[in-house]
Order: structure tokens, then sequence, then C-alpha cells
């Protein structure tokens, strides 16, 4: 098959290599025309995403001059790159190849396992490559396929679902209790870290009106500017907090910043809407008792990362599911190269049967004797050795498809060209 | 013998049993809104409603004062309601709910059905026709209000509770269920309410007297309209809400139900118009 893919991953090498390999989306078309340059009969696919850079390259020539694909792709030669991608990167060929980008697309390989991120990076290096014309006979089939594969193993199995990351989980509960996210007030209480992902997993659910409590607040300012909110001092919580029904909070303070008595205040004058309160801080922000209230809906830190590291579990658990779809989806994509290399076989077996046919007919007829012998009996001659060729050919073609479908047509192709003299092509 | 009828009725409610057996076996995909199932649902609910116009049109009666027919036009109206809401949400959850539901009433509802029981003579008006059209009507809205309280208490018990399922990823968030309920408890009051009014008018009409105010079926009638009634004053005064507010819309159902299925069976109520003494509770 030809195919050989090259690469550095978050396991394999350091950031401090990864970040010499990897291309920004519009230096992509560049780098691949300059590989294309060099090697003219060969396709080529580059996918380089924060976590991984990978080549897959598809020809002859190329699986013979694989360290200079790096020296290319960098525009270095390879032994001025320290660290040495040599030692850090990995080679597969063929069928390994083959599943590993079936892995990859369906994001087995990827450092948050299930995520769909990967499976967009992965389109994206395809069509950039395809309109780059770097692609051909067996990288667009190939990658095509890897795309259908990772959506099945998305559908198929519970590989991506559940949300992993604390933020998402938070966001989970939102889209449980609310109808219209993105018209909900969210209150971040404490500009920290944790919380600011949290909102932004939130702001990018549509969340538009953010309201910033600090206690200084000259933070509480800069991150409500990065989300067009408003910042507030920490001591007017209790006048805002039926203005929000999403609460995230996240203070180092040592006791409880939101007790029952202003709750219940602030749940009177929302009139019946539902509240939901996150807290991310140790020790707690937010009153426990806050949450046997009606129409409040209380996390804390402890219940979001338990319910993210479930669904973690989930997620390994559908692992082996979805290796099997990979692994059927690269034999099932070997074997349908393997046809059709074999179909261009048994094709060209009839021609030289054809060839052999035509020039021992040209010369009989052209012989003084037969010359004068009418059209009938040509055709007749014709048709008795159409049927003898026929007849030949059928028993080496059906144990051909049947070497196929027993997965020994490589075998069977080297005899079969050697028996009949054919060119390997 | 109406073998039409009966044959349509019954090809409804297989469509209804193959939609249900659909739905349990088809995981729920978040991805499409309209269930794949959609075309056997309308399907059944369009012969039963054509096997119910057959029969009236054949009869010449107003057929549906029998209570089979009358179990078989709630099926169809708590149905299309439910799918013409869910077209504008995604219910998808709750078709798990609903079509069991209306799977096992309209079996019961074609058992015995079309058997065209004489009706008590003269008691047939336009004021009947509306009267039970509006009753039935406003039983289906109770009815699919109560399903999104239920489905309200399933959905605030896995968010307290923290239990994370299938029911939590198939129902609908809290706010669409709660304002689902609201509104359909409000239609349904009201036109619940305009049935009652009709029914006063009709026994006014027929001159019954006083003896109407104690029967069994008016009162319990006037129960669930009162827990209906307070369940509106405490929406409204926006103090209920929520689970609150669903645990009430429960409540209702359990007096609606009594009232339409326990009242005839359990009691002798005046409320009987067949003229042998069977069937016309509605």
């Amino acid at each position: 098959m030809n195919l050989v893919m090259t690469g550095v991953n978050f396991r394999t090498a350091p950031l401090a290599l990864r970040e010499k390999l990897s291309f920004r989306k519009h230096d992509i078309p560049g780098v691949l025309q300059r590989i294309k340059w060099e090697f003219q009969d060969a396709e080529f696919v580059l996918l380089s995403t924060c976590n991984r850079t990978e080549l897959y390259a598809a020809g002859e020539l190329v699986a013979a001059h694989r360290p200079r694909l790096w020296t290319i792709l960098t525009g270095h030669p390879q032994e001025t790159l320290n660290p040495d991608p040599a030692d850090h990167c990995y080679v597969k060929q063929d069928l390994q190849a083959v599943e590993h980008l079936f892995a990859v697309a369906a994001s087995l390989d990827s450092m948050v396992i299930g995520e769909t991120e990967i499976l967009g990076q992965v389109k994206q290096a395809y069509f950039t490559a395809a309109e780059a014309a770097t692609t051909g006979p067996l990288l667009n089939p190939l990658f095509q396929q890897a795309l259908t594969i990772a959506k099945r193993v998305h559908s198929e199995t519970h590989i991506g679902r559940g949300r992993v990351s604390v933020g998402s989980v938070a966001v989970e509960f939102a889209e449980k209790i609310f109808r219209d996210l993105p018209a909900k007030t969210v209150m971040i209480v404490g500009a920290g870290e944790t919380s600011e992902l949290t909102l932004q997993n939130l702001v990018a659910r549509g969340v538009r009106n953010v309201l910033v409590l600090n206690r200084s607040l000259e933070r509480g300012r800069a991150l409500a500017d990065r989300y067009d909110g408003k910042a507030i001092q920490i001591d007017l919580l209790d006048d805002y907090l039926s203005r929000a029904d999403i609460v995230i909070s996240s203070t180092d303070a040592p006791h409880p910043v939101l007790r029952v008595p202003s709750m219940t205040r602030a749940l009177a004058e929302r009139r019946g809407r539902p509240v939901l309160l996150v807290d991310l801080a140790v020790p707690r922000d937010i009153e426990p008792a806050v949450g046997e209230l009606v129409n409040v809906y209380l996390y804390n830190i402890d219940d979001l990362q338990g319910l993210a590291a479930e669904n973690l579990k989930r997620r390994r658990q559908a692992v082996e599911h979805a290796q099997q779809i990979v692994r059927d989806g690269a034999a099932r994509f070997d074997g349908l190269l393997r046809a059709q290399g074999l179909g261009a076989l048994i094709r060209d077996l009839e021609t030289s049967a054809r060839q052999v046919k035509d020039a021992e007919l040209a010369r009989a007829f052209a012989r003084q004797h037969l010359a004068s012998l009418p059209e009938e009996c040509r055709e007749e001659i014709r048709q008795l050795l159409d049927r003898t060729i026929n007849q030949l050919l059928a028993n080496p073609k059906s144990a051909l498809k049947q070497a196929a479908q027993n997965g020994q047509a490589d075998h069977f192709a080297e005899i079969a060209r050697k028996l009949f003299n054919l060119n390997d092509k | 013998m109406p073998t039409f009828e009966l044959i349509t009725t019954m090809a409804g409610v297989i469509c209804y049993a193959a939609a249900l057996a659909l739905a349990v076996a088809a995981p729920l995909r978040r991805a499409n809104r309209v269930l794949p199932q959609a075309g056997l649902i309308l399907a059944g609910s369009l012969l039963i409603a054509l096997a119910l116009v057959v029969d009236a049109v054949r009869s010449g009666h107003f057929s549906l004062a029998d209570r089979h027919q009358a179990l078989l036009f709630y099926v169809v109206a708590v149905t299309a309601v439910f799918f013409f809401t869910a077209r504008r949400h995604d219910l998808r959850g709750l078709w798990l709910i609903v079509l069991p539901y209306v799977t096992v009433l309209a079996a019961f509802g074609t058992w015995g059905a079309f058997a065209h029981r004489p009706v008590q003579p003269g008691i047939e008006s336009p004021w009947l026709i509306l009267h039970v059209l509006t009753a039935l009507l406003g039983y289906a809205l109770f009815t699919l209000a109560s399903v999104y309280a239920a489905a309200f208490l399933v959905q605030d018990r896995s968010l307290r509770r923290k239990q994370f399922g299938q029911t939590f990823e198939a129902l609908p968030p809290l706010e669409t269920l709660e304002a689902l309920m609201r509104r359909q408890v409000g239609l349904a009051f009201v036109v619940f309410t305009a049935a009652i009014a009709l029914g006063v008018v009709l026994a006014h009409i027929n001159g019954w007297g006083r003896a109407w105010l104690t029967d069994p079926k008016i009162l319990a009638t006037a129960l669930t309209w009162a827990v209906y009634a307070v369940l509106l004053y405490l929406r409204l005064g926006r103090l209920y809400c929520g689970r609150r507010a669903a645990v009430v819309t429960l409540a209702g159902l359990a007096c609606l139900l009594f009232t339409f299925v326990g009242v005839p069976l359990l009691t002798d109520s005046m409320h009987d118009f067949a003229a042998s003494g069977q069937g016309g509770n509605t």
C-alpha cells in the first residue's frame, strides 16, 4: 500500500520539540507544496495540532527517504534540531498507519479521550491538503474513511458522552435547569482561575450577562472586561444575588459568603425562578443548607469533580469497543485496497491474453492459404479462441478472488504475475 | 357489527404499540428532534379518529356518549396535543411516558367499543356534544400537564440527588417543563370550566332539578375543578412553583382519574345516559 506516517505527539515528544514541529494553519499549504516539489508522485497530508504533528505520505520514494521529510518540514537540517525529532518520533506503515489515523480521528489517541475537536482538525488537515492538490488515490479514500469511522465511533460507543471537566459539567447542569441559557445572568463571586474556566464554558454556550463580584474591584474589573461583564464590590452580594440565575463562587474566604437568609430573600424576589449555585471553593463559600431550599440547585467542587471522573471512567470503558470499530474499519479499508489491486491484476491478465490472441490471429490470417477464408469462418475462429481463453482464465481468476477473501491476495498476486509474466503496476 | 370501525381502531392501537416498541428499542438521540416513529403515532391517531367519525356518521347518533368511544377520543386528544407540543420543544424523553399510557388506554377503549348501546331518548343536543367534547379535551390537557409535572419531579430529583442517568439525558430542562405545565394547566382549566358551564346548561334544559347537585359525578368534578383552581391561584400569585406545583398537579390528576374512570365504575351516578344503564359516563 506504500503508506507511511511519521509524527510526534504529546506522549512521545516534549513541548519544546512539539513547538518547533507545529505549523500554523496558513503555513501548511506552503509546506505541503515544498514536499510535493521534492517527491512529485507522492501524496501528503499534514496534521498539526497542539498535541501532535503527523505527516501522512503515500508513494514509493517517500518511504525510503523518511529522514528527509523532517528536514523539509521544518526547513532545517534534522541534525541541527534540538532535541532531535528522530529520537521522539514514531513511524507507522501501511495497515498500522491506517489504524493509527483512524484511532486519532476517533479521538482514541487524544489527551482527553473522546473529545471531538480532533475530528474537526483531521478534517481540516485533509481539506487543506486536498486544496493544495497533494492528495490522491490513496490518501483521499483513506481520510474520507477515517472521518466516517470517527463518526461511527462517536455514535455507536459512549466514548464522547458525558462532560469530563469541572467547567463543562457545570454547564451540563445549567442546560438541564434553564430553557434559554443565553438569556441568563451569571454571577462570578471571587475572580479565580477555575471560576473563569467555568465562565468560559458558559459564555461558549451563549451566556452574555456576566456579573463579577470581587474583593479587589481592580481584579474583578479585569475579568469582567474580558467577558463584557460588570464588576461589583463583593460587599454588594446580597443586593445583586436575586439577579443571578447562575452563581459561581470561588473566594478564599474562610467562612461561607452565602448563607440561607440571603438566599431566601433573593428567592422571594426571584418569584420562583430556579437558581444554579456552583461552589468551587475549599473551604466552601456557600452554606450546604442553602441547597435544601426550593428552586435552588447547589453543587460543590466534589460533586463536579466526582461526575467528571465518573464520565471519564465511562469513556475509558468504551475504548475497547471503539478500538474494535477502528480495527475492523482499517482491515476493511485494507481489503478494499487489495481488492482494487486484484481488479487491476485480473484486467492485466485479460489484456495480455487478448493481445496474444490478436497477434496470433493476425499472423494466421496473413498466411496465403487462409487469406481467402470467408468472414463467417474467421468469426468462428475468433469466437473459438475467446471461449478457450475464457475457460483457461476462469480458474486462475476464481482462485485469486478466493485468495483475496482469505487474506492471501498479495501472495497469490505475486505468483500470478510471475506465472503469466505480467509487470507489477 | 361495525367491523370496519373495530378493525380501524385496532390498526391504530397497533400503530401506537409499534411506535412504543421503536421508542424503547431505539436510543433517543440528541440530534434529531422529530422521532422516526412520528409517522406511526400520527397514523394511529388518524385511524382511531376515522373510526370514531365513521361510527358517528353510520349510527346517526352522537356516539361519544358511550364510555369506550369517549376513552378513544380522549386518547387521540392526548396524543394529538402532545404531538404538536413536541414539535416546538424537544420532548423526546416524554414519549416514553405518553406512548405506554395512550397505548394501554386505547386498547381498553377498543374492547367493547362501537356496540351501539341505545342512548336515552331526547338527550342529544348540540349542548351535549359541546359538553362532552370540551370535557374530554379538558381531561386530555390536564393529563398532559400531569405528564410534564411527573417529568419535572423526575428531573428535579436527578438534579438534587446528583444522579445523571439516561432519564436525565432524555428529559428537557426544568424551565421548559415548568412553562409547559403552567400553560397546559391554564388552558385546561378554561376548557374544563366551559365543560362544567355547559353541563349546568344541559341540566337546566333537561329539567333535572336539585337531585343533580348531589350526584357523585358532579361532586367529583367539583373537587377536581377546585384542586386546579387552587393550583392556579397559587401559581398566579407565584406562591407555588416548581416541585410543589408539580405535586399539586399530580394530585389534580388523581381527582381527575377518579372523576373520569372511578365514578362510573364505583358509583351509581345519574350521569349515565345509556338507556340500558351501561356506559355513557364522560
